[in-house]
């Protein structure tokens, strides 16, 4: 398993914030744990051998073995893998509360976009289509899913630009959304979640409804969940204008237990869509995250296929 | 604000605290103001949270502000030192217990007048005081009295006072009498410390030393007991107990004659004149001029003598010569000697000091001095003549027989060396055995135990003593009686020519009479002598040489050799005038006589004793009963039984059994009755005297002294201050309570700060 066995291994969190290009960023990203493995899973997303199968009447006699059927005498259908055309849409969450954390360097939208951008150019490597949806209560910019080159550059371009504002509300977009995205494909959801789970569960539903596969992102700061103040502290909210004068130590129980009921909800949500739900903590390296990631879903692919 | 004047000292230190109230509350305003601003993104979440604490922070901010402000508000009146008046505590039912104990000085000194009463009559009334005092407020009281004429019988242990008992514990103290002892504070104070050390029941220990601060009582008496100095002790207890107070309750009267001692200067024979020497003591600080002193001899008609002046400090001596006379015709006659030989009289003398209305003496107690004169009815001595004649002045012991004139109290009795024999000797105390060398052996033998027993032999060796003879029975080569041997009779038979005596030791009892030069002994001629040896070893030991004689050898003239109890005096020449002109002069009768005295020894040294010391007699079963009785003057009587003399040695035959009467307290005449076998009864007087330096009345300077002498806790107090002190004892301050009160509360804060305050 590729998880990060050493921290140096991956990409600190700050040394990748000096870097404000976002496709140098990318690159490291990626480039980092693809070389940091020695077999790249994603060497040939094309055809792929997956399974033999016996022959029953109605298949494809194209995908009949001949070779095996001169050897054994049997008829057995060669399977591949879906071959992709793959249409990835990401979704990126440029509400205002994803500005947390600009204060103290690296802030949930850099963190979430470098995410999306790295993915943007993994699949760009494999010749995948990439889309882009940057949203917070309503669309804010949208890219068509596309795999040429100069189509990530815009990408990465349009990333660089995007700064986080208004509130998050998905319920009507992620209707819209899905029907705009027709083809069958991956759509990848890069948000902090901050969000009704009721609202979620169904707002994700529309995509599981017309067969996506759908990949959450969940960004999270380390500050949102272990809530490490000490003194009197005068919160503001960052998207609703809301404050609260307390002290946090005597509050922290209560806001961990919050914060678990709620990753618990959502797990739930997710795990009941079969939906993937990946927690990003912004204080972890990136790379590490993402490869880990990756492989494990690698993995579950090859046991999926065997039975 | 005059209302809190009766809780607390100070009490602007209280509203300070008051004041510093608000502090906590302006550093918890202040603190509210000052935050961090986060802009967060989960409020959601934060919502949630502070919904469910809200009403638990804002109590919990609430509490830790009390505490704060009730911590300044105890600061305050910590340093306001509070105090509970005793009624309050005791309604407040917090009463609480405490263990007094009295030290009370009922020594002699004690009898100065205050006023018209005795000290130790005032020092009574302020101690009942205190007692119905204590009974009536609400606190429980524990009373233990020592007193310090005898501190190891404390008087009362540990009594409640309390309105019931009150009653029996006043008539109990007026029960007290002032000893005639003195005061032993370093026993009475020990015994203190020893009684709160072991006592720790209750919470309070109060320490009261009603004294009236003689200089003599508090200082030590030597450099080497500094360590337990009543003061020193005293000291230790106050740093155990806070509450130790130094009562004064003495008499600020210091001129005090005192009678110090009354003692015979001769040897108590009846008939005789002997003479009586009382000293006189001026402790003040005033010369006392014209003290009159009035000798008594039992009930007789008093004889008043004057001593013209005593000095401050200063000791004068009056001597009253009085005769013990007894008409001896009252006795049988046939009886006489046997009778007159074991029979003592007592006679009681008493010497007062006259007390007119100029005498500056403010203690009476101690101005009379008791002497217990147990006369010898007579003095019998026997001479035995070992040359006799028909005519008296031709006898060797013609000019020893005038020792026996009228008004000397000798009773002289003359045997021929034949009849020293027969003789019993246990009725004479002195033996003369002029020109006698010989005895049988078993008399020689009951000699020797009978000069062991404290007889008085005296050798007159003359003209008829053979020398081999002599030193066979006499001297046994130094073993014997004699502390000189015999060689052989030296000088001049026709009296031409002759040698003189040398006084070696004019200290000599026997000799004080040669001291005076118009009298001396130096031109008394000596013809003829005895050249004599002495065992040099025995020199300086057991046998003494005071007199010697101007011949070229300077041999002894007198020798003297102790024998057990008893002495032997060798002379080196005979009784009569035959060998020396000294019988015909004036200092021999002197001498003799004085040797007698010097003899039969020390029977008046013991019959003086102090107050507190032990009156003890041998009792010879063989003649008395074992039980005897002791006569005190305040004529009670106590009886007890005579104890071996030697219970270890356990022997069955030893009939010589001692009592002891212990701790006699009066001051008078104590008379022990033996009754012996036949019935009647044998009185034996004993005087006993006050300690003459209990006169000495000089009071401690309270303010000259260090701070610390009573150690550094102890007050000393005015007999008034007693009862009202007690009022605001100390112990009623609740400072303590306070600080501790204050400590807690810190300690609660801070926990309860931490508790709040740890993550969660």
């Amino acid at each position: 398993m590729a998880t990060a066995a050493t921290p140096n291994k991956y990409l600190d969190p700050k040394v990748l914030d000096r870097v404000k290009r976002m496709d140098v960023r990318a690159r490291l990203v990626v480039e980092g744990f693809i070389t940091g493995q020695h077999r790249s899973p994603y060497n040939g997303f094309a055809v792929e051998f997956a399974t033999h199968r016996e022959y029953s009447p109605g298949d494809d006699l194209r995908h009949i073995d001949w070779k095996v059927w001169s050897k054994t005498d049997r008829l057995y259908i060669k399977e591949y893998e879906e071959e992709t055309n793959l249409k990835c849409t990401i979704l990126l969450d440029c509400s205002k509360s994803m500005r947390y954390g600009e204060k103290s360097g690296w802030s949930k939208f850099d963190y979430a976009a470098t995410t999306a951008a790295s993915m943007a150019y993994l699949m760009q490597q494999q010749q995948d289509a990439v889309g882009l949806v940057m949203f917070s209560n309503k669309i804010d910019k949208s890219l068509k899913p596309s795999s040429h080159p100069s189509h990530l550059k815009l990408m990465l371009h349009e990333l660089e630009q995007a700064a986080p504002d208004d509130q998050t509300d998905i319920s009507d977009i992620f209707q819209a959304l899905a029907g705009q995205i027709r083809q069958r494909g991956m759509v990848i959801l890069i948000s902090d979640l901050f969000l009704n789970p009721l609202q979620l569960a169904e707002s994700l539903q529309q995509f599981r409804l017309r067969r996506h596969e759908v990949i959450v992102f969940h960004i999270m700061h380390p500050d949102e969940l272990t809530f490490p103040f000490q003194e009197n502290t005068l919160f503001r909210g960052l998207e609703q204008d809301l404050k609260l004068h307390t002290e946090p130590r005597a509050l922290r129980d209560s806001y961990l237990q919050a914060v678990d009921q709620y990753m618990k909800q959502v797990r739930k949500v997710c795990a009941s869509s079969g939906i993937d739900h990946v927690l990003l903590d912004t204080a972890k390296p990136l790379d590490a995250a993402l490869s880990s990631y990756l492989s494990f879903r690698q993995k579950r692919r090859k046991v999926l296929l065997r039975h | 604000m005059s209302w809190l004047l009766t809780w607390m000292f100070n009490p602007a230190m209280l509203v300070a605290g008051a004041a510093a109230i608000s502090v906590p509350i302006v550093i918890h305003l202040l603190n509210k103001r000052r935050f961090r601003i986060v802009d967060w993104a989960a409020m959601d979440f934060l919502f949630d949270a502070d919904k469910k604490n809200r009403r638990r922070i804002r109590l919990e901010n609430l509490i830790l502000l009390a505490l704060r402000c009730l911590a300044m508000l105890l600061l305050g009146l910590l340093l306001a030192r509070p105090f509970l008046p005793s009624e309050l505590a005791g309604r407040l039912g917090q009463a609480q217990e405490f263990q007094r104990v009295m030290v009370v000085d009922d020594s002699l000194s004690q009898r100065v007048l205050m006023g018209s009463r005795p000290a130790f009559d005032e020092a009574k009334d302020r101690i009942k005081q205190l007692i119905q005092m204590l009974a009536r407020d609400q606190n429980a009281d524990y009373l233990t009295l020592f007193l310090t004429s005898q501190p190891d019988k404390p008087v009362m242990v540990n009594e409640a006072i309390t309105p019931d008992a009150a009653d029996n514990l006043l008539a109990r103290i007026d029960e007290l009498q002032c000893s005639d002892n003195v005061a032993q504070y370093d026993e009475a104070l020990a015994e203190v410390r020893s009684y709160v050390e072991s006592d720790r029941s209750t919470a309070n220990p109060v320490v009261y030393v009603l004294t009236d601060l003689r200089q003599r009582d508090w200082q030590a008496p030597t450099s080497s007991d500094a360590e337990n100095a009543p003061h020193k002790i005293l000291s230790e207890i106050s740093n155990s107990v806070p509450n130790t107070f130094i009562v004064d309750v003495g008499s600020v009267l210091e001129e005090n004659l005192v009678i110090t001692d009354v003692r015979a200067e001769d040897l108590l024979v009846a008939n005789s004149i002997v003479r009586f020497s009382v000293s006189v003591t001026n402790f003040g600080e005033r010369t006392a001029e014209n003290v009159g002193i009035r000798f008594r001899v039992d009930e007789l008609q008093p004889v008043t003598d004057q001593i013209a002046a005593v000095a401050p400090g200063q000791t004068e001596t009056l001597v009253f010569p009085y005769l013990f006379q007894i008409d001896r015709d009252e006795f049988d006659s046939l009886d006489f000697q046997e009778q007159l030989v074991n029979n003592l009289v007592n006679y009681r003398v008493t010497a007062e000091i006259v007390q007119d209305g100029k005498t500056r003496d403010h203690l009476k107690h101690d101005s009379i001095g008791y002497f217990a004169a147990r006369t010898l009815q007579a003095l019998p001595i026997l001479i035995v003549d070992g040359d006799p004649s028909v005519v008296s002045e031709r006898s060797e012991s013609y000019y020893l027989q005038s020792i026996g004139l009228p008004g000397t109290g000798l009773l002289v009795d003359s045997a021929t060396a034949g009849e020293l024999e027969t003789v019993s000797l246990s009725k004479y105390r002195v033996i003369f055995l002029c020109n006698v060398d010989e005895a049988s052996p078993d008399r020689v033998q009951s000699l020797q135990q009978w000069v062991a027993d404290g007889g008085g032999l005296v050798l007159m060796p003359g003209d008829r003593v053979r020398a081999t003879t002599f030193n066979e029975t006499f001297y046994k080569q130094g073993n014997g009686l004699s502390p000189l041997e015999l060689k052989r009779a030296d000088g001049d038979a026709t009296k031409n020519d002759w040698v003189f005596m040398e006084v070696i030791d004019p200290q000599h009892p026997a000799l004080r009479v040669t001291l005076d030069e118009d009298v001396g002994m130096g031109k008394v001629e000596l013809f003829s002598w005895w050249e004599t040896g002495i065992r040099e070893d025995q020199v300086d030991k057991v046998v003494s040489v005071p007199i010697r004689l101007s011949n070229p050898d300077n041999s002894p003239a007198m020798a003297e050799k102790t024998l057990g109890d008893g002495r032997v005096v060798t002379f080196a020449f005979s009784a009569d005038a035959d060998w020396t002109m000294w019988p015909a002069h004036p200092t021999y009768i002197c001498v003799m006589w004085d040797l007698v005295n010097y003899l039969v020894g020390d029977l008046t040294e013991m019959e003086t004793t102090r107050v507190g010391g032990s009156a003890s007699r041998l009792v010879d079963l063989s003649m008395y009963d074992l039980r005897v009785s002791l006569t005190d003057p305040a004529e009670e009587k106590v009886e007890t039984i005579a104890q071996p003399l030697d219970p270890t040695a356990a022997s069955q035959e030893s009939v010589l059994y001692q009592v002891r009467f212990d701790d006699l307290g009066r001051r008078g005449f104590y008379e022990m009755n033996l009754r012996r076998q036949t019935g009647e009864i044998e009185p034996t007087l004993f005087a006993v005297n006050v300690h003459p330096g209990e006169g000495d009345l000089k009071r401690l300077d309270v303010n000259a002294l260090p701070d610390d002498f009573f150690g550094p806790q102890s007050q000393v107090l005015t007999a008034d201050e007693l009862v009202q002190k007690n009022e605001s004892n100390t112990s009623n301050e609740i400072w303590p309570q306070v600080l501790l009160m204050l400590a807690v509360i810190l300690g609660a804060e801070q926990l309860l700060g931490w508790w709040f305050g740890r993550r969660r």
